[in-house]
């Protein structure tokens, strides 16, 4: 298991509408001690993935407060969510039922993906979905984001990281 | 494909959530397009040069 310190960005880049985008992935700590650092690239997110583990009830219980620490700290209300239950190759040590996730995805006008990122299950069509969901929703409404010429200078990079 | 590799922009996504339920390892599973293990020695390696 890998630990995060703090924020690091991960990069991927696909072709959506014959057009190159690069993904930036801001990956986070998930402990409380960095929660002012987190909080602060909120603002700057597209989209945001909030995940919890499928044999890790506590993980779910804090979603609502991950949800309410975007809400708080991202000021565009049609931002995209997911929520990802990870780990559901640990079927059997199920802690979280699949229609409380479904509530509370409805709650937050999210949807939700359960996921195994040691079987690949689900991985690729969550982040296309939120990746898609950007596209369709914010993007093509503000007619693009901004971009900064620092961009283009790795596009052929894949699993940079640029902390 | 996109031939002309300008990347035409740029999309921001965080993933936040409770430490250890697999963060790193779903962007990790997302951005490395290629693993492989080479289950192999390297004593094996230059037994089987020395055997051929």
């Amino acid at each position: 298991m890998i630990t995060n310190k703090g924020v690091e960005c991960f990069e991927k880049t696909i072709e959506i509408d014959n057009k190159l985008i690069l993904i930036k992935i801001w990956d986070t700590a998930g402990q409380e001690k960095f929660a002012t650092i987190t909080k602060s690239y909120y603002q700057r997110a597209h989209g945001i993935i909030v995940t919890c583990a499928l044999n890790n009830r506590k993980s779910f219980v804090n979603l609502k407060n991950w949800l309410y620490s975007i809400k708080d700290n991202n000021t565009n209300d049609n931002l995209p969510i997911l929520i990802v239950v990870n780990k559901c190759d640990l079927e059997e040590t199920r802690e979280i039922r699949k229609d409380e996730v479904q509530c509370l995805a409805k709650e937050w006008n999210a949807d939700f993906f359960e996921t195994s990122a040691k079987d690949g299950i689900n991985v690729d069509e969550a982040f296309d979905y939120i990746i898609n969901k950007i596209y369709n929703t914010t993007y093509k409404k503000s007619e693009g984001f901004k971009i900064d010429e620092t961009a283009n200078e790795d596009n052929q990079s894949k699993n940079n990281c640029c902390k | 494909m996109n031939t002309n590799n300008k990347i035409f922009d740029r999309f921001s996504v965080m993933i936040i959530g409770d430490e250890k339920v697999g963060k790193s390892s779903l962007i990790e599973r997302y951005t490395i397009i290629f693993t492989f293990k080479l289950d192999i020695s390297i004593e094996s390696i230059l037994t089987n040069e020395k055997e051929l």
